[in-house]
């Protein structure tokens, strides 16, 4: 529902109705096969535009928009886990329609100590 | 073999409290969290379920993430479980072992040793959000034994 409430939302993204719901099964099928586990319902969503992101070919006119709700999807999920739950709410009215998603009016105190650093060790892998 | 002190264990249960030390088993269990950001990019705030095992043998621990949620990332942006640095017996590679020693020149320390896996799960969420690595990491290769 909230997939098509996007496309609803964005009046120049042509997605027919079947294949939202189709894509919305094989990504859950292909991501959270058990279920949603502890994951939270801001992360799935997320996760949604970035499969998506990933799969579709730069030459379909969706892949804009995907890269587009991404791009708000990431803001909304970092702002939510800071406890700026004004702001997430914000950059997910602009995904989905202002008149349904509701707006947050109250942000949480968190002790949020962000670690800042400029050098860091190359991961590797063999 | 690294032993954690009561002075360690105590700083530990202040700066992630999600950890606890398994004394019988020598090793760490539980949720790593943080919020880095790395130069001027984008702050990341994430969580990982994590077993880190000092019975490694060598100066760093044998880190595994427990819950598949690296696995799910790569299947998400489409890459193989190596790019995201976990390696086949599903440890974590946080470094060259050749550059072990000169990161580690006092041996195991754990205050750098929880730096070093802030940023090491920073790239790997960053890699997992953006596609794309925050900074450049080494060419796969043998002979890593973290």
């Amino acid at each position: 529902m909230m997939i098509k409430n996007w496309v609803r939302n964005t009046s120049t993204l042509e997605y027919k109705s079947y294949n939202v719901v189709q894509n919305v099964i094989s990504f859950t099928n292909a991501i959270y096969s058990k279920g949603k586990g502890d994951e939270t319902y801001d992360v799935i969503i997320r996760d949604f535009f970035n499969y998506w992101t990933n799969l579709i070919p730069d030459n379909d006119n969706r892949k804009g928009h995907f890269q587009i709700a991404l791009a708000r999807a990431n803001k909304a999920v970092q702002y939510e886990k800071e406890g700026k739950h004004i702001e997430a709410s914000e950059e997910w009215r602009k995904i989905f329609d202002s008149n349904l998603f509701p707006h947050s009016d109250k942000n949480e105190e968190r002790e949020n100590e962000t670690n800042r650093f400029s050098t860091a060790a190359r991961p590797w892998s063999f | 073999m690294v032993v954690l002190t009561y002075n360690e264990i105590s700083w530990l249960w202040k700066v992630q409290p999600g950890l606890t030390y398994i004394h019988g088993a020598n090793l760490l269990a539980g949720t790593f969290k943080y919020t880095a950001q790395y130069r001027n990019l984008e702050t990341i705030t994430d969580s990982y379920d994590l077993v880190i095992n000092f019975n490694s043998g060598g100066i760093l621990p044998n880190v595994y993430e427990t819950k598949g949620k690296i696995e799910k990332m790569a299947k998400i942006i489409g890459k193989p479980l190596y790019d995201f640095h976990v390696n086949s017996d599903r440890t974590l590679c946080m470094i060259r072992n050749d550059k072990v020693t000169s990161m580690y020149e006092n041996g195991f320390d754990l205050i750098l040793f929880i730096s070093h896996l802030t940023t090491h799960l920073y790239w790997v969420s960053y890699y997992g959000i953006y596609g794309k690595e925050p900074w450049k990491a080494e060419e796969h290769g043998y002979g890593c034994l973290i």
